[in-house]
């Protein structure tokens, strides 16, 4: 498991991430993210939801209500353009990060 | 299963939130924790187990609570981002238009917040762009439709006006028989006429009343391209001698005092007693002539000619107009009248020895009054707003350099060069748009402040109002200028390495090309600064001079009532004597009356009357020319009502009169022209030539002379006769009183009209007033003036202050550095107040090159002052280093009593 703060630095990147390929609501990101990290990375709703109101009020997200057959209502978002640039510059400063933190350790050689 | 919604709802407080934003959340997390629980149940687990597992994804519900609705409000969008997001899905679902809609709105609405977010360099900006916009704005309505618009009649760039030039007289009116000639034998005009002016009473219709009445030619109104909105124009056989009278009502008078009836046409009015048939009614818009406001009345020039055309030496303040052939040139036109002036000069040598003709645009003529005045106005108001756009661009330079950091910032998020442009250029045109609107507005409140108070300066041909075009252009003006100030410092920020902002506690400063792009803007403020108090300073000084010259009368409490008797009650000089005397008598007894007398012109007045004389014993170099004076009729008592000083001899009695020997009275630049270093009491003098069959009149005294046109004409030779020895029906009644002159009118009204039921009062008016037309240009010119310069100073003193605080705290490290090195408060002070001062003085230097080029255009304002008046360039050059000086102390001090550990420490 990570400490709060490495997973708190990253959350919007991998919400960013993931809805660039597929909208999603709430739930399903929690599991998706869980899932894909092999379990090391856990968000419970209390730290989740917030993260999403915000994202939605910079408009890099979108929700919209999405009723299917048989189901019950619920909020799917999607990336929105904003978002989108976004996710590219998060991504550049992720790379760069990952790689100076590397380099510090001299992790490269590796 | 539970009911999740209401388990959240329960636990979850957002009242801080909207209702329905309130709702939004506790759904969605309701519908989340109700998919925790069907997965557990999924999983195998019991209900009780998987209530659990599901709740306890939330410890503490009011933090959650807390931190939701933060959220929420750190980035809760304006209505207007709202509407960004909105055209940006039009725009996804109709891509390719190129235009990205969606990014310009957001970035204007980010502009929009920056602006609310610094209220005090918003109030400044825009405060200073209204007014700087809405001045010129306002100046320029004026200008544009005064000077670059033609007249309001039909092709007036081929209308002309004419009018005489004599021996001795620049200007004089056109002699009526001369008219006639220049119509016959003209090859240049299409249409030819002449117009003059006066007051008729008008009888037979309620009280009488005196009217104004213009008396045109019958090619007039065809000349200007006007048909009467009723009935029809003067015909040509009504414009002669003897014709049947008609007149053409104007639309004003038509409405006001006939009630608009269209009935009106083949009625009668009784002007002067003689019956007029009301022939046509002009449009509501039409105005000529164009100096005369309220006309009331037209009626044909040929009924009145009579005794004009017997004498072509009369000249009865006609104007001639006319409408040049089409292909003709004023040129010609000149020509054309020089060569009729010429056969007109050999067929009448008396008359019309030396006698020229003056051609001129009609729209020159119109406005020459107003034309320097407006360019004057316009140049300062100018330079006002070149003032005021400076001082807003070195505001807009120093908010960009503390935005540094907030650029440096977006482009490490990734903000291209041009992203970072856009959004600087948005920030300067969304100011620059906003002042401009904001201008417009001031300007329409000016532009109807301005017309009250030039109503007596601007033709009344010209109806100034704020129209779509200036307003266009203001607004057009606003974008240009905000791309031009905006995108130089945007360009210069983008281009800026963003790396060092990103750091803590770097000193934001410009760097040198910006420092010195500064200096510039305040070096040029100071120099528009300098102009333009040049400008106020010799409006000032003329003004002054103005008002402390002698005009050689007294015109406190002095009340003028003009009185206009009808020729076919009044026809000879014994029943109007006769009027006059008995109106004296009576007006000299009412109470507060200090002393009562006639006089054919009001001083200072409109109009005036002018002959050649001839003067026994005049010097030779001044008999060469036909000398010219200024002629007024008066009774007893004129001089002692006007406080005019008597130098020698007497005054007139009543025993001058037609039957005594003819008298009369010179003024003291006559007598010493005429007659240097001798007596003049007893000197001769006659009207017209020596060998004139005028009889003599005796020099019986001497007077002060008077600035009878106002203090900016040349002085004229002035000779007064005596009113019972020979008089014409239109008389001013002069009454000085004890108190308010204005309050002896109902008096004087109810002796007039005990005197004669059918005589109304004409014109009424105070010597104060009078005197005050004369002055009302300078005074209006001095007081814009003043109001410029004083803003101009004012907007250069904050521009000069904003931008050396702004340097001097930029050097702040340097200088803490040079006091920690040992550097002393006044050795710092020196330092910041040299550099702020060399700015100051080249600024000065430039200035006064700009006021010498300037004044020239004022030079035709201004009275007994050079317009190069070195004191005024002097001191205004002084206040204007004084007020920068005093802008630079401020901040020198500032940084001289600075502490450099606090200084150094704050790296």
């Amino acid at each position: 498991m990570f400490s709060p703060e490495l997973k708190k630095g990253s959350i919007e990147l991998l919400i960013l991430g993931l809805l660039e390929r597929e909208d999603h609501h709430g739930y399903r990101l929690g599991k998706l993210i869980e899932s894909r990290s092999g379990g090391n990375l856990q968000f419970n709703i209390s730290s989740l939801y917030p993260v999403l109101c915000r994202m939605e009020n910079r408009g890099w997200i979108k929700g919209r209500w999405v009723e299917k057959s048989g189901q019950k209502r619920k909020k799917y978002y999607r990336l929105t353009r904003e978002g989108a640039r976004a996710l590219a510059a998060q991504q550049r400063n992720w790379l760069a990060f990952a790689k100076s933190v590397n380099q510090v350790l001299g992790l490269n050689e590796v | 299963m539970p009911d999740w919604k209401t388990f959240v709802a329960d636990r979850l407080h957002l009242t801080a939130l909207e209702e329905k934003r309130q709702r939004d959340l506790v759904d969605e997390v309701a519908s989340q924790i109700e998919d925790l629980y069907m997965a557990a149940r999924e999983d195998g687990k019991s209900e009780t187990e998987a209530f659990e597992l599901a709740s306890s994804h939330i410890e503490d519900w009011s933090a959650f609570g807390a931190e939701l609705a933060k959220a929420d409000r750190m980035h809760r969008r304006s209505a207007v981002d709202l509407l960004a997001e909105r055209s940006e899905e039009s725009r996804q679902q109709r891509s390719g238009l190129g235009i990205d809609l969606a990014a310009i709105v957001r970035d204007i609405a980010y502009s929009l917040r920056g602006l609310r977010n610094s209220p005090g360099f918003t109030l400044v900006a825009l405060l200073t762009l209204a007014l700087g916009i809405g001045g010129t704005t306002t100046i320029f309505t004026f200008f544009d439709q005064v000077l670059l618009r033609p007249l309001p009649y039909a092709e007036s760039e081929r209308l002309v006006a004419l009018w005489e030039k004599m021996q001795s007289f620049e200007n004089a009116s056109v002699s009526f028989a001369n008219f006639v000639d220049w119509k016959e034998r003209n090859r240049v005009f299409e249409h030819i006429g002449v117009w003059n002016q006066t007051n008729l009473n008008l009888t037979g219709s309620g009280d009488p009343r005196e009217i104004a009445v213009a008396r045109v030619s019958a090619s007039l109104f065809p000349m200007l391209g006007v048909e009467p909105v009723l009935g029809r124009r003067f015909l040509p056989e009504e414009d002669r001698i003897g014709g049947s009278p008609v007149v053409i009502l104007s639309h004003g008078f038509w409405q006001t005092h006939l009630g608009g009836d269209t009935a009106v046409l083949g009625q009668a009015l009784t002007l002067d007693g003689v019956q007029g048939t009301v022939v046509g009614v002009m449009p509501p818009d039409f105005r000529y002539p164009p100096n005369m406001p309220e006309v009331d009345v037209y009626a044909p020039v040929g009924l009145f000619a009579e005794r004009w055309a017997e004498q072509r030496g009369n000249h009865p303040g006609l104007a001639a107009v006319a409408r040049l052939r089409p292909g003709v040139s004023i040129e010609s036109a000149r020509d054309d009248m020089q060569r009729i002036a010429l056969e007109l000069e050999a067929e009448h040598p008396d008359t019309n020895t030396g006698s020229r003709v003056h051609v001129v645009s009609l729209k020159d003529r119109i406005t020459r009054g107003t034309r320097d005045f407006l360019v004057l106005l316009f140049l300062s108001v100018g330079v006002l707003l070149l003032i005021a756009c400076i001082n807003v661009a070195n505001l807009v330079l120093a908010r960009n350099t503390s935005r540094m950091h907030e650029m440096a910032i977006r482009a490490s998020m990734g903000a291209g060069r041009n992203r970072l442009l856009r959004l600087l250029l948005t920030d300067s045109l969304v100011l620059w748009i906003v002042g401009g609107v904001l201008g417009v507005i001031s300007a329409a409140a000016g532009v109807r402040v301005l017309s009250c108070l030039l109503v007596d300066e601007i033709p009344w041909v010209f109806q100034v109002a704020l129209d779509l075009r200036v307003v266009g252009a203001a607004l057009g003006v606003s974008l240009l200028t905000g791309l031009l100030f905006g995108l130089f410092p945007a360009l210069r920020l983008s281009r800026q390495d963003p790396k060092p902002f990103l750091v803590d506690g770097v000193r934001t400063t410009g760097g040198l090309a910006r420092a010195r792009l500064r200096s510039f803007l305040v070096a040029a403020e100071v120099s528009l600064a300098v102009a333009l108090l040049v400008g106020a300073g010799l409006a000032i000084r003329s003004f002054s001079n103005i008002k402390g010259a002698e005009l050689g009368l007294e015109p406190s409490n002095v009340l003028s009532v003009g009185l206009n008797l009808p020729e076919a009650s009044y026809p000879n000089v014994p029943e109007r004597t006769e009027f006059f005397t008995r109106l004296l008598d009576a007006v000299r007894r009412l109470p507060g009356v200090v002393s009562a007398s006639t006089s054919y012109v009001v001083p200072l007045g409109p109009g005036g009357w002018q002959n050649g004389f001839f003067a026994e014993g005049m010097t030779p170099e001044f008999a060469g020319s036909q000398p010219y004076a200024e002629v007024n009729s008066v009774s007893t008592g004129y001089f002692k009502t006007m406080g005019i000083a008597r130098v020698s001899g007497r005054d007139f009695t009543r025993q001058d009169n037609a039957d005594a020997p003819g008298v009369v009275i010179v003024d003291t630049k006559l007598a010493e022209d005429c007659w240097p270093n001798q007596n003049p009491l007893g000197k001769r003098i006659k009207w017209g030539k020596i060998d004139s069959g005028n009889p003599w009149m005796e020099v019986v005294g001497v007077v002060d002379n008077v600035m009878v046109n106002g203090v900016l004409q040349r002085a004229t030779h002035q000779l007064y006769i005596p009113h019972w020895q020979d008089n014409d029906n239109s008389y001013y009644l002069m009454v000085k009183t004890r108190r308010d002159p204005l309050g002896m009118v109902a008096a004087i009204r109810r002796e007039v009209l005990a005197l004669d039921p059918n005589q109304p009062l004409g014109t009424i008016g105070t010597m104060e007033d009078w005197e005050g037309d004369t002055t009302r240009s300078n005074h209006l010119t001095t007081l814009l003036m003043a109001v410029f310069s004083g803003a101009a100073i004012l907007l250069a003193a904050v521009g000069v202050y904003g931008v050396m605080a702004q340097l001097t705290a930029e050097r702040d490290h340097e200088i803490g550095i040079r006091m920690a090195l040992g550097a002393r408060g006044e050795q710092i002070l020196a330092l910041v107040l040299r550099q702020g001062m060399g700015t100051v003085v080249s600024g000065v230097a430039v200035g006064v090159g700009l006021a010498l080029f300037l004044s020239r255009v004022a030079a035709s304002q201004l009275y007994q002052v050079s317009a190069t008046d070195p004191l005024t360039f002097f001191l205004a050059s002084i206040l204007v280093a004084l007020v920068a000086a005093l802008a630079n102390i401020v901040p020198a001090r500032r940084a001289m009593t600075a502490d450099p550990a606090r200084v150094l420490h704050a790296e």
